[in-house]
């Protein structure tokens, strides 16, 4: 039987686009623009500035491609350059508005009938975009990175310990929040 | 639906969450700021090239301005003038002529020997 090949990794595929081969960088793009755009999305609550930066995050991959270190993760990397694209967008946010930050995002009641799985999906969205910001994007990258802390830590540029700190702080308000929700949704 | 939202529960949860649709044409616009970007036409060294030369330029117009103004200006009339008093001449004229009559004669040349291969040809009955 013939095994077909195993899918490059994305050092390969970095290494592939700098010897001159588009086309890696168009699978990497393929790999990562719908968590990247995830990333974006839920830390700044807006689709067309979650659009502009995700093009933004892989211009700037593209860009600096060769800085990129061997043996480190690409999604981490990736990840960052999202996440201080997003930092350097709330900053000129706050700087240029007189309006505070949206802290909640709206939740509006779903239909009753609304199946059990959806309206738990729903609720818990609306529950993480209520979270203060950098206990959303923790729990945004644990989401989409799965539980590695590490990975995290490098991606927010903070302490493991923190980040374990700001997931079970999310987890504590987003079990609260949920466990509210419920208790009125029954009532 | 239950009450207490233990660890594990908020875990699945969490993970089963699906992702935000990103735009139909994200992909695309990302590919077209990356690897089909066209190329800049000038290469770095030019471009590096060109500013130098604008450099010396400003810096030989600031040098004029600042000083050598009245020079230049009389430099320039010495060279105008020396050109003004050349072409006067019936000779200078006579030259100017032949030249420009050569140049019109080699234009009308067709030194095209070789066929231009059909795949070459352009079209251009259709622009």
């Amino acid at each position: 039987m013939i095994r077909s090949p195993a899918p490059p990794q994305d050092d390969e595929l970095v290494q592939s686009t700098l010897h001159g081969k588009p086309d890696a960088f168009a699978t990497l793009v393929e790999r990562y623009d719908r968590s990247v755009y995830h990333l974006a999305y839920r830390t700044m609550h807006d689709p067309e500035e979650a659009r502009d930066i995700a093009q933004e995050a892989f211009f700037k991959a593209y860009r600096s491609l060769r800085t990129f270190r061997p043996g480190a993760k690409f999604s981490t990397w990736i990840f960052s350059i999202t996440y201080h694209a997003c930092c350097d967008r709330l900053n000129r946010r706050k700087r240029y508005s007189s309006e505070e930050l949206p802290e909640r995002a709206d939740s509006g009641p779903g239909p009753a009938e609304t199946a059990v799985a959806q309206d738990e999906a729903r609720r818990l969205r609306a529950a993480v975009d209520a979270l203060p910001e950098k206990y959303r994007t923790a729990i945004t990258l644990y989401h989409l990175q799965g539980k590695q802390y590490e990975e995290i830590a490098r991606v927010l540029n903070i302490p493991m310990g923190t980040v374990k700190t700001h997931l079970f702080r999310a987890k504590e308000q987003l079990r609260k929040m949920l466990t509210e929700q419920t208790v009125e949704a029954e009532q | 639906m239950k009450h207490e939202f233990d660890d594990n529960h908020l875990d699945r949860l969490l993970f089963s969450l699906p992702l935000e649709e990103p735009p139909r044409d994200l992909r695309e616009s990302i590919l077209a700021a990356t690897i089909y970007r066209p190329a800049f036409a000038l290469k770095a060294w030019e471009i590096w090239m060109i500013g130098g030369l604008c450099a010396v330029l400003v810096w030989l117009c600031g040098l004029i301005v600042a000083g050598g103004g009245p020079a230049f200006m009389a430099t320039l009339g010495v060279i105008g003038g020396g050109a003004w008093r050349g072409l006067a001449t019936e000779n200078a004229w006579l030259w100017l002529l032949l030249g420009v009559g050569a140049t019109f004669w080699l234009g009308m040349l067709n030194i095209n020997v070789a066929p231009i291969p059909s795949g070459m040809k352009k079209d251009f009955s259709r622009q």
